[in-house]
């Protein structure tokens, strides 16, 4: 094959400085720290029959250094030193393949701007960090050349609409010098300008689209992108006359139209988290023997589900929280199940460890066991400190696994165990019967996840929480992919591979609480779906897309805003007039006499429930022992 | 090198011309840590790493390769390997029109499952998709356990394609996909993309690659190092 391709002719049109925020996940080891951002440029290059690109490449002179040297790769710098490498991702995106922009932050006059372009497949590229003027330069350029137009929803979101060939090239010739005034204030101001000429049109719109936007909107006619007297044509289907009001508006020309939403929910109050469970608060709650009463245990599961528990108190906070420790137990009925449970480990592994290699020719199911254990362990955290070089914890994390065969062998070793058990490995310190029973903690409360059909299970539930809480985002994923595949790995490994280690930690401790109700695990996903909406829907993004933006999204969310995002939309469901039974069975709810006719037509005559169901629990949810005492299991 | 080729856009370009671009979903089966990933990732990013993590759920990428007269953009559907997740792989081969499937050259059992996945494509997908197949990890020639005769004899048989790969050295990775991409019918451009999204088959767009048969690989085509950050 002919790899040593002509380069085809290139010229440089315009050029910035610009910064690639990297992220630590770049780093081929853990023994090297990747920096935040690494100084580059950013060019608008016009290829010889490529067509014109966004290109961004390292400045060389920024990555001369002593102790390390890079190297140019497809794609990438590698940059390395004694102790390892990372890479420096570049970017290259034809402008023809731009979906959308994300402008992260406020854009606030004079400061830096941070984006990141998503492409045609659903791909996110590296953020990109530009000084304002830079910024202003690139959106009048793409503006030359693309339709772009604000989000109604999302001002941080940009999208390029239309993608008609020759039609949009001429549309496109013509917008500048009809617009361009606006278009001025746009690249000087964008979110304001924006939002000025689309104010309009927008609280009719938010209202309209929110409840009847059909799944796929479909381009219509010509867009007045930046056109602050048109709307953007989004077909709405046949309104209901019943559902709407109009009311005439003195001074403009269009009506105000609003449709009644079909449910109540209250609004979305903001919750704040803590700060972590601290010694001296740990301390605290323990009796003269060594016990914590069911009082306080309710008041350490409260502040820990608030702010998680400090890293130094890990190691013993979660032996209770994995269930590993009663609550209530001395110090010495603690010893004593310690030395009874290391007795019952070190059974275990001896039944597997005495296999003879006679044996195990003829134990299929084993062998096939122990080779996959083998090769997960390997490429499992591998630039975790913990986890680097050929280092003892791998027999660890190898021996841990087979003995979890042997206690549980009708589910044996499922790919995902091993990603599960490195952050309780990494907190027990190794100490492998310390490891070991908080690991079969956590995997009681998630072992449901191995069997397929539960799992189905779970994001059907994902799904019916979105039915309630977002009726036409739901209409969207179903149009796209009514499975909700795309969040298999979210919940398979509860979001595991979604944020980085040290984040895991702080959400499964918080998720092992079993505060603030049942199946928390699905709100969280459903609060990064929320947050996403924007961005799948009005990208138009396909399944395909989907997945790929979902996966994207890898250790680029932010954690406790989801968290918190996550505890407002309990709140919300709680303090809803009549929360369907399917939603209540979900989180855990007692469920009323009538439940089964729920999605009957007799639902209006069921007595309606005065009290809503945070006002039944009588306790708000930021005050201690709020919570009733939910065991984290699922359906 | 120059990134010299570059994503397809589906239907964007606005010059006219002879050019046609194809679009094929592909799929890559096999059983666990054969070297799935790394063989996409080789093919599509153009990196390797060797604790390539184990892949939950599936993985979606695309890549474009340039043949003389077309350009040929695949979806790569990377799948998890492990029997437990072997009920979801229907749905990422429905609708298939090329599957590379993936064995181990040092473990023979990964060749027995991989025979497994052919008499299972044969029998279930597409009845005209393309099956290749690669036996991965090439580069461990000391290990080996599965002869090359044995498997290409195999391939023969089934009328597959065939080629010993190695994601780690490169070796073969490009070619195979290469291969599937001349071996994929040109033809009929209502079977080459499921409706709803992009054009399939736009003659009016993406002339350049084709012609110029810009890249004779597809090292660099996708710029789809994917790095995004906090907001």
């Amino acid at each position: 094959m002919n790899s040593e391709l002509e380069k085809p002719e290139v010229t440089v049109i315009k050029c910035w400085d610009a910064v690639n925020v990297l992220m630590p996940k770049l780093a081929h080891s853990a023994a090297i720290a990747v920096p935040e951002k690494v100084i580059g440029s950013l060019s608008v290059v016009s290829k010889e029959r490529l067509g014109t690109s966004l290109e961004w490449s390292p400045w060389k002179e920024a990555l001369l250094s002593e102790d390390g040297t890079y190297a140019e790769q497809v794609n990438c710098t590698m940059f390395s030193t004694k102790t390892g490498s990372y890479r420096i991702p570049h970017v290259s995106i034809d402008i023809e393949d731009v979906k959308c922009f994300k402008v992260h932050g406020d854009e606030v006059d004079g400061a830096p701007v941070r984006l990141t372009f998503i492409t045609n497949d659903g791909t996110s590229h590296s953020t990109l960090e530009l000084d304002d003027m830079g910024y202003q330069e690139l959106i009048a350029f793409l503006q030359e050349r693309l339709m772009i137009e604000r989000s109604v929803k999302d001002p941080h979101l940009c999208l390029v609409r239309d993608r008609r060939g020759r039609q949009r090239r001429q549309d496109l010739y013509d917008i500048p010098n009809q617009s361009a005034h606006f278009l001025q204030r746009f690249a000087k101001s964008p979110v304001t300008t924006a939002f000025l000429g689309l104010s309009k049109v927008h609280s009719m719109l938010m209202t309209a689209v929110d409840v009847l936007a059909p799944p796929m909107m479909e381009d219509g006619g010509p867009h007045g992108a930046m056109d602050t007297h048109r709307i953007p044509d989004f077909q709405l289907p046949p309104i209901s006359m019943n559902n709407l009001q109009t009311t005439s508006n003195d001074d403009q020309d269009f009506e105000v139209i609003s449709i009644k939403p079909p449910l109540e929910l209250p609004p979305r109050h903001t919750v704040h988290r803590r700060a972590p469970l601290t010694a001296t608060e740990w301390k605290s709650f323990f009796d003269s023997e060594g016990r914590i009463t069911d009082e306080h245990a309710a008041e350490v599961k409260d502040i820990v589900f608030r702010g998680g528990v400090d890293v130094s108190l890990r190691k013993e906070v979660w032996k209770y929280l994995l269930g590993y420790y009663d609550w209530n137990a001395t110090m010495e009925e603690r010893r004593g199940k310690r030395e009874l449970l290391a007795a019952d480990y070190y059974r275990m592994k001896s039944q597997w460890s005495t296999i003879s290699p006679e044996q195990e020719k003829r134990f299929s199911i084993w062998r096939e066991r122990k080779d996959l254990i083998e090769k997960d362990v390997h490429r499992t955290d591998r630039n975790h400190p913990f986890f680097e070089g050929k280092s003892a914890a791998l027999k660890v994390m190898n021996e841990l696994l087979m003995t979890y065969c042997m206690l549980n062998f009708d589910l044996g070793y499922v790919q995902g165990m091993s990603d599960l058990l490195t952050p309780v490995m990494v907190i027990m310190e190794g100490d492998e019967v310390d490891t070991f029973w908080t690991f079969c903690g956590l995997m009681d409360s998630i072992t449901h996840n191995f069997d397929m059909e539960k799992l189905m299970k779970e994001l059907d539930h994902l799904s019916t929480l979105m039915k309630y809480l977002d009726p036409s985002l739901k209409r969207y994923i179903d149009a796209n992919d009514p499975k909700l595949y795309f969040c298999f790995r979210w919940l398979l490994v509860h979001f595991k591979r979604e944020f980085s280690f040290e984040d895991v930690m702080r959400l499964w401790e918080v998720l092992w609480t079993g505060r603030p109700c049942k199946n928390f695990h699905l709100l969280v996903a459903y609060a990064i779906l929320d947050t996403e909406k924007n961005t799948l829907v009005e990208n138009k993004f396909s399944s395909t897309e989907i997945l790929r933006h979902i996966n994207d999204l890898a250790m680029t969310i932010n954690l406790e805003k989801t968290l918190e995002l996550a505890e407002s939309i309990y709140l919300q469901l709680i303090g809803a007039e009549e929360l369907p039974s399917s939603i209540r069975k979900i989180i855990g709810l007692p469920i009323r006499q009538e439940s089964s006719s729920e999605n009957s037509p007799s639902r209006s005559s069921r007595e309606p429930s005065k009290a809503t169901e945070s006002q039944r629990l009588n306790k708000t949810a930021g005050s201690p022992g709020a919570f009733e005492d939910h065991v984290f299991e699922s359906s | 090198m120059a990134t010299a080729a570059r994503t397809s856009t589906g239907g964007g370009g606005a010059v006219p011309s002879a050019g046609k671009i194809f679009q094929f979903k592909l799929v890559l089966l096999g059983e666990a840590a054969v070297g799935k990933s790394s063989l996409v990732l080789r093919f599509v990013k153009g990196h390797f790493h060797d604790y390539q993590e184990s892949t939950i759920g599936a993985a979606f990428l695309t890549q474009t390769v340039c043949l003389d007269e077309t350009t040929v953009k695949f979806e790569i559907w990377d799948t998890a390997g492990q029997e437990r997740y072997h009920s979801l792989a229907p749905m990422y081969y429905r609708g298939a029109q090329a599957a590379i499937i993936v064995y181990d050259i040092t473990n023979h059992e990964s060749f027995n499952k991989a025979k497994a996945w052919v008499r299972e494509l044969q029998r279930q997908a597409n009845p005209n998709i393309v099956i290749s197949l690669a036996g991965n990890k090439a580069d461990l020639a000391n290990k080996r356990m599965v002869e090359y005769e044995e498997a290409q004899s195999y391939a023969e048989e089934q009328g597959l394609l065939f080629m010993e790969t190695s994601a780690k050295t490169a070796m073969n990775v490009n070619d195979i996909f290469l291969a599937i991409a001349k071996k994929l019918p040109k033809t009929d451009p209502a079977g080459s993309r499921n409706p709803g999204q992009t054009v399939n088959v736009n003659t009016a767009a993406q002339n350049v690659e084709a012609k110029s048969s810009c890249c004779g690989g597809s090292t660099g085509a996708t710029p789809a190092n994917a790095a995004p950050t906090r907001t």
